[in-house]
């Protein structure tokens, strides 16, 4: 029974995994760079004077946005803005990576990006769960930009690095295929 | 031949489909991207012929067409493990750092399967030439589904996205190697008197991944991706090497804050 059950699970994991690959090919060269991050401030000004408007009289850290108040929409438009920064600087970070020509460096380079990885879907699993109960915090809304802020920078330091070494065209490449 | 006719019908069908799809395949010339896929294709070709002649001359259940039947089974699941590493080198072998750990793991397996499955046979009181096809089989094919599970995660992770002709092989042979997983499980604990029926789920199986493979063949094929520009290997190194040291300077910063925040 073992081997069966082995067997569907692989199969089920063939099937998933092409479909991931297919969706990530089509969304290829649909985005730039990350940079959705960057407008972090304009959200907390905005749902800060949403805030203001309604008298709340809470301390700006422990306010909570819920899914039935109107500044809610702003959160979750900006949530899903700073996963596309996080899928497109992961993309990038892996193309670049996986032309290292050492094992050695390939590992350590993916060992730093397996640990903003784990940090990100911690803290999303967290921003899930409060979203759909206490409420999401501006707090957390941070800790996620920074997070994301952390991949863009090391991105942007990759690409920086190769075009100053001249090598323009496989930045292009990179970008073209990530 | 002493083939029922629901299995003649069956047989009828693998063997037009193993056509089309060879045809198909030199129409196309798909052996100019994919040679051990194209070989494989002809040994199809060849072992249903060869297979079919020895049926017509001597029976279906005759000692020649027992020999044949395994004999033939043995090459094309060798050229099937060959078409998977060589959608492992179509997809990976661009990759300085990962291709030789990967076809280090290639080896291993094969050495591990083909040496399970001769000890298997060795130890075996019924024939050793069915118990060895049979074992080298069944550890195959599960080594089949995991190195495709894992060249399709690893594609998936690192962008390396397969083609679609590429893809629709994965996609048949995967399935056809977890069903053959399920399929030797049964027969083995449950079904050993059923030995047609067996063949013929295992046929049917067959002519539906064949099937996949077909799909993307009827079309011209899409031109190869363009080739991705590399840098040479010292100055790769060097600037991985720079950005590696800056990465671990930050996070040391990083971690500087973090503690001076908590004081």
């Amino acid at each position: 029974m073992a081997s069966i059950s082995l067997a569907v699970l692989l199969a089920f994991s063939l099937l998933f995994l092409l479909r991931t690959q297919r969706g990530i090919k089509r969304r290829i060269a649909s985005q730039p760079v990350p940079r959705h991050y960057k407008s972090f401030t304009d959200v907390e000004r905005t749902l800060w004077e949403a805030v203001e408007q309604q008298n709340r009289s809470n301390v700006w850290e422990d306010v909570r946005f819920r899914r039935k108040e109107p500044e809610f929409q702003i959160v979750q438009d900006y949530l899903h803005r700073v996963h596309e920064d996080f899928r497109r600087g992961h993309r990038i970070y892996g193309q670049v990576i996986i032309h290292s020509p050492e094992l050695n460096i390939f590992a350590q380079l993916e060992w730093h990006r397996i640990k903003i990885e784990f940090a990100y879907y911690c803290w999303c699993a967290l921003a899930w769960l409060r979203l759909r109960t206490v409420g999401i915090s501006i707090h957390e809304l941070r800790q996620l930009t920074e997070i994301v802020a952390t991949l863009a920078f090391r991105v942007r330091s990759m690409l920086t690095t190769f075009e100053n070494s001249g090598n323009v065209e496989f930045v292009d490449s990179i970008l073209r295929q990530s | 031949m002493n083939l029922t006719l629901p299995e003649s019908l069956l047989w009828g069908l693998g063997i037009g489909l193993k056509f089309l799809l060879c045809a198909l395949v030199f129409y196309r010339r798909l052996f100019r991207r994919l040679p051990f896929f194209s070989l494989y294709v002809v040994f199809l070709v060849v072992e249903v012929t060869v297979v079919w002649l020895v049926y017509r001359e001597w029976g279906y259940r005759s000692i020649p067409a027992w020999y044949t039947y395994w004999f033939a089974s043995v090459v094309v699941l060798l050229a099937r493990a060959l078409v998977v590493a060589e959608l492992c080198w179509t997809s990976l072998g661009s990759y300085p750092a990962i291709w030789p750990l990967v076809r280090k793991i290639l080896i291993s397996i094969a050495a591990v399967a083909l040496g399970y499955a001769a000890v298997t046979a060795f130890r075996a009181s019924s024939s050793p030439l069915t118990t060895f096809v049979l074992s080298s089989e069944r550890a195959l094919e599960i080594a089949f589904a995991f190195i495709l599970v894992a060249l399709v995660a690893f594609g998936a992770r690192y962008m390396a996205v397969l083609g679609p002709v590429e893809r629709n092989i994965v996609i048949g042979l995967g399935a056809y190697s977890c069903f053959q997983v399920i399929n030797n499980t049964f027969m083995q604990q449950w079904m050993s008197r059923y030995f047609h029926w067996w063949v013929s789920m295992r046929v049917v199986a067959f002519d539906i991944a064949m099937l996949v493979w077909i799909v993307p063949l009827r079309r011209a094929l899409p031109p190869a991706e363009p080739a991705r520009t590399l840098i040479s290997e010292g100055v790769a190194t060097r600037l991985m090497r720079e950005l590696l040291a800056s990465m671990r300077e930050i996070t040391e910063e990083l971690k500087r804050i973090a503690r001076s925040k908590w004081k």
